[in-house]
């Protein structure tokens, strides 16, 4: 078993924290991008997935680095189970126990992407909202246990991740242009099927383009409930 | 043996992915949601078919099989002079 | 709405009914129809056989609107390795439908009897007897049939009374079959089709209560004298429930074979003449007032692009507006979606933004030319028939209504658009449920 201790792993495990923290933090403002069917004239919707896709890769790469190093590392006692097992590392117990939760979800997430194609879509699926669990862990880790965070510039880079993940989600639901309207920007392809907005005569159904509205009324005549969305109930 | 795009509409949200990937093949209508012909996907299309499939966040769009008529399925083996159309 | 029977010679499902309208408890379904056919249980096996084949002769088709062979349908079922259910349809969605809610007020005992002669052909116990939510007399009607057929023999089959959401597209095969099994009440995708509903592993032969009334009294008399009234290709009769512009309306026998024009002049056609009559049901076809004289069967209506379906009849007035009416109709089905799939959640709506445009407003040819490539962007293109109903409904409605479209075109809003519409059950709000 390769064990040893030198400043060169030690501050592998730093740097490579620092860089999976930019990376995981790029990766989840994409993913949010995604469902905003975010698309610019150079940058089509797939590009958008799939750029979320190859920086989620490169950023596990470099989360298994920190983990590999962290724990091969004898300068500190974070034994192996600690990669799995949360609350059995040696040093300081808690700040790891989240790096370990949140590299838990990551793996769950990571190998069914892998395996993608032979699960059920909605499995997939409700695996891969972990990230919204397994973001904020791992950013509490950095916090908690981040060594450099005396330092001023990784002080502004852990804000900068932070509001960016705060921001893209904000906006989201909040701002986006997408949010069950129109489209932003129709991709190539399109069917040129409707006359342009300003020409129609009759305004009417909002639930024309994506918002569905539908109110639950009581037998009073009450409306109970009102709920916009998209199709998907 | 002859397989065309078939898009499972209850999956589908609309993400567009494969209509940019296989603009030849799959349009959008105007509410964005994916319009492919029932007809068979050329050899030359048939990267752009496959890269559509993979790109489906909802696993929406499948490439199936057309059910062919039996002589086809013939042809592509070693046709016998008992069994061949012609 | 009262129920009246049809002519005598063709009393078949309506058979005994009274001007008083009673409801047909055991002894008097056994002495109006006799005892259910059912040979005991060491017997069957021969009996399975020659019923299967009694009903492939008598050519019995679906009564729940899409008029598929019982035979095959059965044979596809009986086929399957698993063990099977039957599952009986009463759930009439079709606001304008009648004949269900008819059969279970008076003669639940029909339909039940036609559920365990299937029950029997599967080899299994197992009946589930759907009925929508909100009509609660149906419900209660089958729940003591239920009772009264357990207390006369316990041992026989085991009858489950479901109550599924009132929605149009909850009475689908595969929506009840969900629902059943603890989901929504929605259509699945089946891209396999013709494909079997599965109810808890077990294979579900899903079966309208009008198709299983007419399966018992086959039964009873045999394939010939079903076939002895009808036309070749349709034998049997229909219950049709015939509303709008006639005096008389109500469910009513017919024998395939008159025209629908004698059987709305039965129930009371007005003497100003019809614009249109809409058969089938809100997923229907229009026909026009000359079309009315094709004699009902199937293969006539086919010509003309119409079937029975649902056995809904609506009439309409002449000073009506057929594009009102279609609007109004297709603006209910919109509602109605079960809001799985895009090209029907928003294309619905839009047709029939598109439609009330046309009949409300001073509309420009490019409206009815975007209607028409709307009409091809929806149809087929949804996991079940819904959306094609409606967009069958509304090409049939600019056939028969086309002299209207260019009027309205040339003048704007007709007189017609604002007379009180036949059409029933599509201006109540109804609370939005799926399990």
């Amino acid at each position: 078993m390769i064990a040893a201790t030198s400043p060169l792993i030690w501050y592998t495990t730093r740097a490579s924290g620092v860089v999976a923290l930019i990376l995981l933090t790029a990766s989840v403002c994409l993913g949010v991008l995604t469902t905003t069917r975010f698309v610019t004239r150079r940058l089509p919707r797939f590009a958008v997935s799939e750029l979320h896709g190859r920086i989620s890769s490169i950023a596990m790469v470099f989360v298994l680095l920190h983990v590999v190093t962290a724990v091969f590392d004898t300068y500190v006692p974070i034994g192996l189970p600690a990669t799995l097992v949360p609350f059995t590392s040696g040093y300081r117990p808690l700040p790891v126990a989240l790096g370990t939760v949140s590299f838990d979800l990551l793996l769950a997430v990571t190998v069914t992407s892998i395996l993608r194609r032979f699960l059920n879509a909605k499995l997939w699926r409700g695996v891969h909202w972990l990230v919204y669990a397994s973001w904020p862990i791992a950013f509490a880790h950095g916090l908690l246990l981040g060594t450099d965070l005396r330092f001023g510039w990784m002080q502004i880079v852990s804000g900068a991740c932070g509001a960016a993940v705060l921001g893209s989600i904000g906006w989201r639901l909040w701002a986006n242009p997408y949010r069950g309207g129109l489209r932003t920007a129709a991709p190539q392809g399109t069917e040129a099927d409707t006359l342009p907005m300003e020409r129609e005569p009759l305004a009417s159904l909002s639930r024309r383009y994506r918002t569905v509205e539908k109110s639950d009324t009581a037998s009073d005549g009450r409306v109970v409930a009102r709920y916009t969305g998209t199709h998907r109930r | 043996m002859a397989v065309r795009l078939q898009v499972n509409p209850i999956a589908c949200d609309a993400f567009g992915y494969c209509a940019e990937l296989a603009p030849e093949l799959i349009t959008l209508d105007e509410w964005g949601y994916p319009r492919m012909g029932g007809q068979p996907v050329p050899v030359e299309l048939a990267d752009s078919a496959r890269a559509a499939v993979r790109s489906c966040p909802r696993q929406a769009i499948k490439l199936v099989q057309d059910r062919a008529p039996s002589r086809e399925r013939v042809a592509t083996s070693r046709p016998s002079p008992a069994t061949h159309p012609r | 709405m009262s129920v009246l029977e049809a002519p005598p010679s063709y009393r078949r499902l309506l058979y005994g009914l009274s001007e008083t309208n009673t409801r047909s408890d055991l002894s008097e379904h056994h002495r109006r129809f006799g005892g259910c056919p059912l040979p005991p249980p060491h017997h069957r096996h021969r009996w399975r056989e020659r019923f299967h084949a009694q009903i492939e002769l008598s050519g019995l088709t679906g009564r729940g609107g899409a008029e598929f062979p019982l035979a095959t349908k059965l044979a596809a079922v009986r086929a399957h390795r698993r063990h099977g259910v039957v599952v009986v349809n009463s759930m009439e969605g079709e606001p304008a439908s009648q004949k269900d809610g008819t059969l279970a007020r008076y003669a639940p005992h029909l339909v039940l009897d036609g559920a365990e002669l299937m029950a029997a052909l599967l080899g299994t116990s197992q009946i589930y007897v759907c009925i929508a939510r909100d009509q609660r007399g149906a419900v209660q009607a089958y729940e003591i049939a239920a009772r009264e057929r357990r207390q006369w023999d316990s041992s026989s089959v085991e009858i489950t009374i479901c109550t599924p959401p009132a929605h149009y597209v909850a009475g689908e095969e595969s929506a009840l079959s969900q629902w059943i099994d603890g989901g929504r009440a929605a259509p699945a995708y089946r891209p396999d089709r013709p494909s079997i509903p599965v109810i808890r592993g077990r294979v579900a032969l899903v079966d309208n209560a009008e198709t299983l009334a007419n399966v018992a009294l086959i039964a009873r008399h045999g394939s010939e004298w079903f076939r002895s009234v009808g036309t070749p290709d349709s034998p049997g009769t229909r219950l049709l429930s015939i509303s709008g512009a006639v005096s008389r309306p109500g469910v009513y026998e017919v024998p395939f074979g008159p025209t629908l024009e004698a059987v709305l002049d039965h129930a009371g056609a007005p003497a100003g003449g019809l614009s249109g009559v809409l058969l089938g049901g809100y997923g229907g076809t229009w026909l026009s007032s000359d079309e009315i004289s094709t004699p009902l069967s199937s293969n006539e209506l086919k010509k003309i692009g119409c079937s029975v379906g649902a056995g809904v009849v609506v009439a309409l007035e002449r000073g009506h507006c057929g594009l009102a009416e279609t609007a109004r109709i297709v603006e209910w089905m919109a509602t109605q979606s079960a809001g799985q799939c895009g090209p029907c959640v928003f294309g619905l709506p839009a047709v029939a933004d598109d439609l009330k445009t046309i009949a409300t407003t001073d509309v420009s040819p490019a409206i009815v030319e975007r209607l028409w490539r709307r009409l091809l962007a929806v149809e087929g293109r949804g996991a079940c028939r819904h959306p094609d109903g409606v967009i069958r409904l509304v090409r049939s409605a600019l056939r028969v209504f086309s002299d209207d479209v260019e009027y309205h075109l040339a003048n704007g809003p007709c007189p017609g658009v604002h007379r009180p519409s036949p059409m029933t059950g599509i201006s109540e709000r109804r609370i939005v449920q799926w399990r």
